[in-house]
C-alpha cells in the first residue's frame, strides 16, 4: 500500500545515508586530519534541529510544518545522529569522566528515543483491540465509577442484617482492587495472569453462591473485567507518556554538555596549545 | 458498537484539560471539584454556592436562598444556613501535579543539574580529571614529569605542560575558543587532508623534547607533533604512529617534488649517512638519486630495495668460510650422526631475535680441533693470539709432560721422563725441524699444503685465517683479525625465531649456492613482501622499521640521542 | 453487555403518553387570542371541518403559534441564520433588507475573515491565560451598546439607530396579512434576508414548522400559496444546478413546466436531532424507527429522486437485514440507474433495486419518468449518470461492487457506523485513526494554546474498529445548532462556511448545546483571570458556549490536524464518502 510505502520512504534514505557514512568512515573520513570537529559539528547541529521538534510542539499556531512532518524528520535524524555518534568517537566508546558522561547521556537519549519509536508504533494497535478507550485523564473518573458501581451492587444486594457471601468476597478480595490502577508490568507485558487469577475466583466462588445473587454476581465479574480493561489502558497510556521522562531532560542535559565540549575541544586543542 | 470497543463513561460535558500544570487532588479518586486548583497549584475549594439573600416584598429580614448552579447538582435539598452560608463545603484537597507538569519539573531539575556537574567539574580541584580525554600514557603521567611541569610552568596542574587553557580559569575558555576558531580550527582549515601544520603546541613539547628539525633536511613541510603523536590514548606507551602519517608524505607526488627541489640546494653533508658497524670498515651506504624521495604507498607497495642489497654490499670478513660446502657438498662427514645444517653453527640470542655472533670456541672447534700430532689427539694447540702458539709450540716438552699428568695419569719422573722423550722423537721425526714445524702450523692449508713445497701431515692455521709472514724479525706469523659485522640492517627490527614457524633459513638466506665469504646472504625486499603486505596477513606499519627522527629527541630524564637500542647491540649479531 | 434472561417487565417503564400538544410554542397563548386569530385571513377563509377530529384547526393555533410583539429596530430574523419559524404579518410593519447586507456585527456576529498577526499568534505563547476559562470582563459582551440592546424578555435584538441604517439599503417593507420565512422553516435552509420591525406595535404571528406543516395539510389554499411560492423562489435555483437540467434554460417554458411538474416531498421529522438526541441518551437507538421508507426495494418507483435537503440512506437487502451501501446529501440523485435500466428494456418492469430512506428528516423532490425523458435527451439519460458515478449503467452490479472498482470501497461497516451515529452531517468531523494515535494529546494541547489555554474538543468519541470520531465540532452541512440562537452569536461564517460562535454576543442560553445531536458544544462557566466565577445577579454562573471553531483566527489551519506527529488525526468530510476513504489510502 502507499501507505506504507511513504511511512519507509525516510527510513530507506536514513538507512542508505548510514550505510554511507560507515563506508565513508573507514576509506575517506580518515583522509582529513581534523574530521572529529566537522562531524561534532553537524552532529551539534542536528541536535539543535532534534530539540526544535520539542519547540514545533509549542507553537502549533506558527506555520512551521506538520508535526508529522517533523516527527518523521527526527526519527530519520535522530537514527542517523545516532550512526555519525560513533563516526565522531572513531567507533570506540571515549575515556574521561565528562566525556563517558556525554557519551552515555548521548546513548541514552538515543536509545530511548528507539524504545518510545518502537512503543508508539505497538501500542496504539494494542490499546485500540483492548477497547475501553479512555482519555488519560479521565481514567481516574471512570474507576471511580466502576468502584461506585460495585460497591453499590454489593452493597444493594444483602438483606440489610446478614452480609451475603459476594460482599463478604468483595471486601476480601476486590475492596482495593478498584481503588487504585492494578498491575502495571503485567498489563505492559501482555500478562493475562492477573485477571485469569481474578477469573478462577469468580469460578470457585460461583459453587456457594446464593440464587438470587447471581445477576449480581455476573454484574461483578463485568465490572471487575472492565477495571482489567481499564488498567490496560491505563498502563500502555502511562508508558507512553513516561518514556519521555527519560527522553527530554537528558536531551537538554545532551545540548548543556555539547555547550562545554565544544569549549574544551577548542580552548584546549593543539591549534592554541 | 462492538464489545471490545466499549468506551468508558464519565463527565463528558467537561473539556480534558491535559494543557493544565494541576489537578484536584480529588481526581485520583475521580472525585474533582467544580472549581479547581488555581494555576499555581492552590486549592480554592470553598462552598458549593454563595447563597443569595431574598428579600420578597414585605418581608423586613428576607431569607437566604440556595445558588448552586446547575451544573453542580442544582439546588441542593438543604438548603443555606440561616446565616447565610451554605450548607455544603467542598473538603479542601491538596492539587497534585499533572504528569506532565511533574515532567516539566523533571526537565528543570536536570538542566539545573547538569549545569551544577559542569560547574563543579570545570572547578579548578575536580578539574583535571572531570575533563581529562582519556589517560595520558605514563610517562607524561609520571610524578618526574609533573615535577618538572611544575618547574618550568609553576602550575600545579599536570595539564599545563601541554595545554595553555589549565593553567588559566574557565572564563578565558571563550577567548581560547574564538582564537582557535580564528585559527587552525577555522571552518576552511577543518577540510584541509594531510598531517596537522605546526601548531602552537608544539613548543610545549619541545620545552623537553630538545629539537625537531631531525628527519631530513629537505622536507617541504612541517607538523605538528601531535600529528603522529597521539596523547590521551590510555596508559603506557603512547599508540605507535600511524603509517598513514608517514604517507601522507611520502605518497604524495607534489611534496616529494617538493622535497627532490629542495635537496639540491642543501649541504650534502647534512644528511645522514648510514654506516655497517663492524671493526672492518666498509664503505657508507649511499643515498640513492634523489634521496628519499620514491613515492611509497606501502612496504609493499613502492618501498625500495634494502640498501645491503641494492649496493651490492660485499661482506669484507677474512675468514674463509664455504656454506655450500658445510651444506650442501656432501664432502663433511656427519656430525653426532647428522648432516650439517645452519643451526649447528648459527645460534640466535635469548630474546630470538638475532644470531649470536660465530666463535671458534663454540661453532668451529668440534670438526676443527688444532691436532698437530695425530699420536696424541688430545693435545691441541691454542686458539687465538700466534705468539701464544708459537711459544706453545717452543715448549712442547712442557706441554707433552703436561698432558701426560693431566690426561694420562703417568706421575712417576721416570715414566715422565720416558713419555716425553718418546713423543718428542715421534715429533721429530714428523717435521724434522721446529722451524719446520712452526711454519707448517701456521701456513698450511686444508690440504697440508705447506707455501714453499712441503706438506703438514695437518691442516694449518691458513685453512681458515689469513695468515701472512711476522712483520718484525723473529716475530710470529700475523693472523688477520676476524670481524663480522653484529647487523647488517642496522634500521630494521627483525626477530628470526618469529620466523622459524613455517619457515627454513634457507627461504630467505640463499647459502646453499655461496661459496664466498664476500657474499651476504641477506634476502631482497621481495622475499619479505610475500607476508609482510595485506596479501600475506603480516604486519606492514612503517614503524616496524623506521623512526622518524634521525636521532631520539631529548628525552625527559637528560639523557639525549643515548640509544637504550645500541648498548644491546653489543651483544647480538647477525 | 449483552443480558439473556431479562424478563420483558424489566426491559420497560411505564410514562405518561406523549402528546402532540405538549410542548406548545407559546403557553400563554389562550382561547381568547385563538378566536381572535381566528377572524383574520386566512384562518377565517380555512374550513374548519376539513381538520380531523385529532388535529383541529384551533388546537394548532393554540399550541404551534405565537403572537410577539416587536418594536422599531428590533430584529425578526437574521440573514443567514437557520430557523424552524414562519411569520405572519398581523399589524404593523416590517422590512425586509435586500442589499447591501446588513454588517454582521450589527447582528451581533463577530468581524468576518479577520486572522490573527504574526505578533499576535506568536503571543499565544506567553500571553495564553493560565486559568481554565478565565475570561476578560471586556471579551463577555461584544459592548455595553449591543448589550442594552438585547431585549432578554423574547431573547431578540434591536439595530441601534435603525432609520439610519435602514435609509442606506434597499429594503421591502411588509404589511398586515402577508408571510414570510415559510420557505427556510419547510426546507432547512438559512434566512436568505434580514427581517426588521420598522412602526411600533409591530404584531407577527411565529408559526412553529409543525403548524406550518399541518396547516398545509389540512387547508388547500395555503398548501397552494407556499407552494407556488416555494416554486417560484427555491425550487427553481435549485432544479437550475442539477446537473442533468442544466442544458434548460432557467427562463424557458421547458424549465417551468418541470418546475411545476416536480413534487416536493418531506419525510421524517423536522426535528430529529432532538429525538436522535434523546434515542440514544436513552441508550440503544432503533434509528430506523425514525427513518421513513421513500422507495422500498423490489418495488416499482417511476421517477428519480432529489436530494434537496436532509438525508437518506441507501441500503440493499443482505441476509436477514439491510446493509446501508452510502448515505446521500443534499443534491444527490436516487433511482437514475433504474431509470437507466428501464431506457434499455423498455418492455421489462423494472423494480428499484435499493431501498431508500430518509434520515430523520429529507426533503426530496420527485421527478416522474415521464418528465425526466421528456427533457432530458435519451443519451444523457444512458452515459451521463449524474452523482460523481461515471461509466455505463452496469445494473447487474451492485453498487458497492462498481464503487470498489473505482478503487473507492467505502466498508460498509463504515458506513453503517457512519449513518447509524449520523456522523454524515459533519463537513469536518474530526476522525482519528486510533491505530496510529500514541495518546499524546498533542491535538488537544494544540487546541489549547490556540484558545487562550482551552481546549475545544475532547479527545473521545465512538469507535467504529479503529476509526474513532472525536468530540469535535464537526461543522454540519445541517447545523441544527443553529436554529434559535436568540442572538446570532453561533453562525456560518460568510467565507468558509465554518460554523462559529461570537463569543462576546453568546448570553449562554445554551439553546444550541442542547439542540447538537452530538454534544459537541459545552458550555463552560466563565471565570475571572483571577479563577473566579462570573457571576450575574442572582448568583448564577454566566455561561458561554465553546466549541470548535476549526482555527479560525489562526492562518495556519486547524491546530489540531498540524499538531499530529502521527498523522492519525484528521478533518474529514463525512457527508462526501469518498473524503475519509481517500484520507485512508493517503496516509
Amino acid at each position: 500500500m502507499t501507505t506504507a510505502k511513504k511511512r519507509s520512504s525516510g527510513l530507506v534514505v536514513t538507512a542508505l545515508a548510514v550505510v554511507v557514512l560507515a563506508v565513508a568512515s573507514l576509506w575517506f573520513i580518515p583522509l582529513f586530519p581534523h574530521h572529529a570537529y566537522i562531524s561534532g559539528w553537524f552532529l551539534f547541529a542536528l541536535m539543535l534541529i532534534l530539540t526544535f521538534f520539542n519547540f514545533r510542539k509549542k507553537i502549533p499556531f506558527l506555520r512551521v510544518g506538520k508535526a508529522s512532518f517533523w516527527l518523521k524528520m527526527h526519527i530519520c535524524l535522530g537514527i542517523f545522529s545516532g550512526a555519525l555518534f560513533f563516526v565522531h568517537m572513531g567507533w570506540t566508546w571515549p575515556g574521561g569522566l565528562f566525556r563517558q558522561l556525554f557519551a552515555w547521556c548521548f546513548l541514552i537519549v538515543f536509545i530511548s528515543g528507539l524504545v518510545g519509536w518502537w512503543m508508539s508504533c505497538t501500542f496504539p494497535r494494542r490499546l485500540t483491540v483492548a477497547g475501553y478507550e479512555t482519555p488519560f485523564d479521565r481514567i481516574p473518573d471512570a474507576r471511580n465509577n466502576l468502584r461506585q458501581k460495585a460497591e453499590a451492587l454489593v452493597l444493594d444486594n444483602g438483606d440489610g442484617n446478614t452480609p451475603s457471601l459476594a460482599s463478604l468476597r468483595y471486601a476480601d478480595q476486590f475492596g482495593t482492587f478498584f481503588i487504585k490502577p492494578r498491575n502495571f508490568w503485567a498489563h505492559l507485558l501482555e500478562s493475562g495472569s492477573p485477571q485469569a487469577a481474578h477469573t478462577s475466583q469468580f469460578d470457585e466462588m460461583e459453587r456457594y453462591i446464593e440464587k438470587g445473587e447471581l445477576g449480581m454476581f455476573a454484574e461483578l465479574r463485568d465490572l471487575v473485567a472492565q477495571k482489567h480493561m481499564l488498567d490496560y489502558q491505563y498502563s500502555l497510556q502511562l508508558a507512553l507518556r513516561l518514556w519521555l521522562f527519560i527522553h527530554i531532560p537528558l536531551s537538554y542535559s545532551l545540548l548543556i554538555f555539547s555547550v562545554l565540549h565544544i569549549i574544551l575541544v577548542h580552548s584546549f586543542s593543539a591549534a592554541v596549545s | 458498537m462492538k464489545d471490545s470497543q466499549k468506551s468508558s463513561e464519565f463527565q463528558r460535558k467537561d473539556y480534558v484539560r491535559p494543557n493544565q500544570n494541576w489537578a484536584c487532588g480529588h481526581l485520583c479518586n475521580g472525585e474533582a471539584c467544580r472549581i479547581g486548583p488555581s494555576p499555581k497549584g492552590k486549592c480554592r475549594a470553598t462552598t458549593e454556592c454563595v447563597p443569595l439573600l431574598d428579600v420578597k416584598p414585605g418581608e423586613a429580614k428576607g431569607h437566604y436562598k440556595c445558588t448552586r448552579p446547575a451544573s453542580a447538582g442544582g439546588k441542593c435539598p438543604n438548603g443555606p444556613f440561616p446565616d447565610g452560608t451554605c450548607c455544603k463545603s467542598i473538603p479542601k484537597c491538596q492539587p497534585r501535579r499533572t504528569l506532565r507538569a511533574i515532567r516539566k519539573r523533571i526537565v528543570a531539575f536536570t538542566v539545573i543539574a547538569s549545569i551544577l556537574i559542569l560547574f563543579i567539574g570545570i572547578d579548578r580541584k575536580a578539574r583535571d580529571e572531570f575533563i581529562n580525554p582519556g589517560p595520558v600514557s605514563s610517562t607524561h603521567a609520571s610524578q618526574h614529569f609533573s615535577d618538572l611541569t611544575k618547574k618550568i610552568t609553576a602550575d600545579d596542574s599536570s595539564c599545563s605542560a601541554c595545554h595553555e587553557s589549565a593553567r588559566r580559569n574557565a572564563d578565558t575558555w571563550p577567548t581560547k575558543v574564538r582564537e582557535a576558531l580564528s585559527g587552525g580550527l577555522a571552518p576552511h582549515a577543518l577540510i584541509n587532508k594531510g598531517p596537522s601544520p605546526p601548531s602552537g603546541m608544539d613548543k610545549n613539547c619541545l620545552a623537553c623534547h630538545a629539537g625537531k628539525n631531525f628527519h631530513q633536511p629537505n622536507m617541504a613541510t612541517e607538523f605538528a607533533c601531535h600529528s603522529c603523536h597521539v596523547e590521551h590514548q590510555g596508559s603506557g606507551f603512547m599508540p605507535e604512529v600511524s603509517s598513514a602519517s608517514c604517507l601522507a608524505c611520502h605518497e604524495s607526488p607534489e611534496l616529494m617534488a617538493e622535497s627532490r627541489q629542495m635537496a639540491s640546494n642543501v649541504d650534502p653533508h647534512l644528511f645522514p649517512s648510514s654506516q655497517i658497524k663492524s671493526n672492518v670498515k666498509h664503505p657508507s651506504l649511499g643515498r640513492p638519486d634523489g634521496g628519499y624521495t620514491k613515492l611509497i604507498h606501502a612496504f609493499y607497495d613502492g618501498h625500495p630495495e634494502f640498501r645491503v642489497i641494492r649496493d651490492k654490499v660485499k661482506d669484507l670478513n677474512t675468514l674463509k668460510f664455504n656454506h655450500k660446502l658445510h651444506l650442501a657438498s656432501g664432502e663433511i662427514p656427519e656430525l653426532h650422526g647428522k648432516s650439517l645444517s645452519c643451526k649447528d653453527c648459527h645460534e640466535t640470542d635469548s630474546k630470538g631475535e638475532y644470531q649470536l655472533p660465530i666463535t671458534y670456541e663454540k661453532n668451529c672447534v668440534e670438526c676443527h680441533a688444532l691436532q698437530f700430532d695425530k699420536d696424541t689427539p688430545g693435545l691441541t694447540l691454542p686458539h687465538g693470539d700466534p705468539f701464544y702458539i708459537r711459544s706453545f709450540l717452543r715448549s712442547l716438552s712442557i706441554q707433552y709432560e703436561e698432558y701426560a699428568k693431566t690426561t694420562e695419569g703417568i706421575t712417576l719422573k721416570e715414566p715422565l721422563r720416558e713419555y716425553v722423550r718418546s713423543k718428542g722423537a715421534n715429533v721429530e721425526e714428523l717435521y724434522q725441524t721446529g722451524e719446520y714445524m712452526e711454519r707448517a702450523v701456521f701456513f698450511a692449508d686444508m690440504k697440508g699444503e705447506v707455501p714453499g713445497g712441503r706438506r703438514a701431515p695437518f691442516a694449518g692455521c691458513a685453512t681458515c685465517h689469513d695468515v701472512s709472514q711476522p712483520l718484525v724479525a723473529n716475530g710470529a706469523p700475523v693472523i688477520a683479525k676476524v670481524a663480522a659485522p653484529n647487523r647488517w640492517m642496522e634500521v630494521g627490527k627483525f626477530n628470526h625465531s618469529m620466523h622459524e614457524k613455517g619457515m627454513s633459513c634457507i627461504d630467505c638466506h640463499d647459502v646453499m649456492n655461496s661459496e664466498l665469504t664476500s657474499d651476504v646472504n641477506l634476502p631482497s625486499i621481495k622475499s619479505c613482501v610475500d607476508c609482510h603486505s595485506p596479501k600475506g596477513g603480516i604486519d606492514h606499519r612503517c614503524v616496524r622499521c623506521h623512526n622518524y627522527h634521525n636521532t631520539t629527541p631529548g628525552s625527559l630524564f637528560g639523557e639525549t640521542s643515548k640509544q637504550p637500542a645500541e648498548k644491546k647491540e653489543k651483544t647480538s649479531g647477525q | 453487555m449483552a443480558e439473556s434472561n431479562t424478563s420483558l417487565a424489566e426491559l420497560t417503564r411505564k410514562a405518561a403518553k406523549p402528546d402532540r400538544w405538549d410542548d406548545p410554542l407559546d403557553p400563554n397563548m389562550t382561547d381568547a387570542d385563538v378566536d381572535g386569530l381566528m377572524a383574520v385571513e386566512p384562518f377565517a377563509s380555512m374550513d374548519e371541518k376539513a381538520f380531523p377530529s385529532s388535529m383541529p384547526l384551533r388546537e394548532i393555533l393554540k399550541a404551534d403559534t405565537a403572537i410577539r410583539k416587536y418594536e422599531p429596530g428590533e430584529i425578526v430574523v437574521r440573514r443567514g441564520d437557520y430557523g424552524t419559524s414562519a411569520y405572519l404579518v398581523l399589524g404593523g410593519e416590517i422590512e425586509v433588507v435586500l442589499k447591501p447586507h446588513l454588517d454582521p456585527r450589527l447582528l451581533g456576529r463577530a468581524a468576518t475573515g479577520k486572522k490573527k498577526g504574526f505578533a499576535s499568534r506568536l503571543a499565544q505563547l506567553w500571553s495564553n491565560n493560565p486559568e481554565p476559562e478565565g475570561w476578560d470582563e471586556k471579551s463577555l459582551r461584544v459592548s455595553d451598546k449591543f448589550q442594552n440592546s438585547v431585549n432578554t424578555d423574547h431573547n431578540s435584538v434591536f439595530l441601534q439607530d435603525f432609520p439610519k441604517i435602514i435609509s442606506n439599503t434597499e429594503t421591502a417593507a411588509m404589511t398586515e396579512g402577508q408571510m414570510f420565512g415559510e420557505i427556510s422553516a419547510l426546507s432547512r435552509m438559512p434566512r436568505t434576508a434580514t427581517v426588521v420591525a420598522s412602526k411600533s406595535g409591530t404584531r407577527l404571528l411565529e408559526f412553529s414548522w409543525q403548524g406550518l406543516r399541518d396547516l398545509m395539510k389540512y387547508d388547500a389554499a395555503l398548501k397552494q400559496q407556499i407552494d407556488s411560492n416555494y416554486r417560484k423562489y427555491s425550487l427553481s435555483s435549485f432544479l437550475a444546478k442539477v446537473p442533468i437540467f442544466t442544458h434548460l434554460e432557467v427562463n424557458s417554458p421547458e424549465f417551468q413546466t418541470l418546475c411545476i411538474e416536480a413534487q416536493l416531498q418531506t419525510f421524517g421529522d423536522y426535528g430529529w436531532s432532538g429525538e436522535y438526541k434523546k434515542l440514544a441518551t436513552d441508550g440503544d437507538p432503533e434509528t430506523k424507527a425514525n427513518e421513513p421508507l421513500v422507495v422500498k426495494e423490489g418495488e416499482y418507483c417511476n421517477g428519480i429522486y432529489l436530494v434537496r435537503a436532509g438525508f437518506c440512506r441507501v441500503s440493499q437487502k443482505y441476509g436477514g437485514g439491510d446493509r446501508t451501501l452510502k448515505y446521500i446529501g443534499a443534491g444527490k440523485i436516487f433511482g437514475f440507474e433504474d431509470i437507466a435500466r428501464q431506457q434499455e428494456n423498455p418492455e421489462e418492469d423494472i423494480d428499484s433495486l435499493f431501498t431508500l430512506r430518509a434520515m430523520g428528516y429529507a426533503d426530496l423532490i420527485f421527478i416522474p419518468t415521464a418528465t425526466l425523458v421528456k427533457y432530458v435527451p435519451e443519451g444523457q439519460l444512458k452515459a451521463d449518470l449524474p452523482d460523481g458515478i461515471a461509466g455505463e449503467a452496469k445494473p447487474q452490479k451492485k453498487m458497492s461492487d462498481r464503487l470498489a472498482e473505482e478503487g473507492i470501497h467505502p466498508p460498509t461497516n463504515l458506513m453503517e457506523f457512519v449513518a447509524e451515529q449520523r456522523f454524515f452531517n459533519g463537513t469536518q468531523s474530526m476522525v482519528i485513526d486510533m491505530d496510529l494515535c500514541t495518546r499524546c494529546d498533542d491535538c488537544v494541547r494544540a487546541c489549547a494554546s490556540t484558545h487562550d489555554g482551552n481546549p475545544r474538543f475532547l479527545r473521545h468519541g465512538p469507535m467504529m474498529d479503529n476509526l474513532m470520531v472525536a468530540n469535535a465540532c464537526m461543522h454540519c452541512v445541517d447545523p441544527v445548532c443553529m436554529i434559535g440562537c436568540p442572538t446570532g452569536a453561533i453562525h456560518r461564517t460568510s467565507h468558509g462556511g465554518e460554523v462559529v460562535i461570537n463569543p462576546a454576543s453568546c448570553i449562554g442560553c445554551t439553546i444550541c448545546a442542547n439542540n447538537c445531536p452530538y454534544d459537541s458544544i459545552r458550555m463552560v462557566e466563565v471565570r475571572t483571570n483571577k479563577g473566579r466565577f462570573w457571576v450575574d445577579d442572582n448568583q448564577k454562573p454566566l455561561l458561554k458556549a465553546t466549541k470548535c471553531d476549526l482555527c479560525i483566527e489562526q492562518t495556519s489551519g486547524p491546530a489540531c490536524q498540524n499538531a499530529c506527529p502521527h498523522d492519525a488525526l484528521t478533518r474529514a468530510d463525512l457527508s462526501q464518502e469518498n473524503s475519509l476513504i481517500q484520507w485512508l489510502k493517503k496516509r
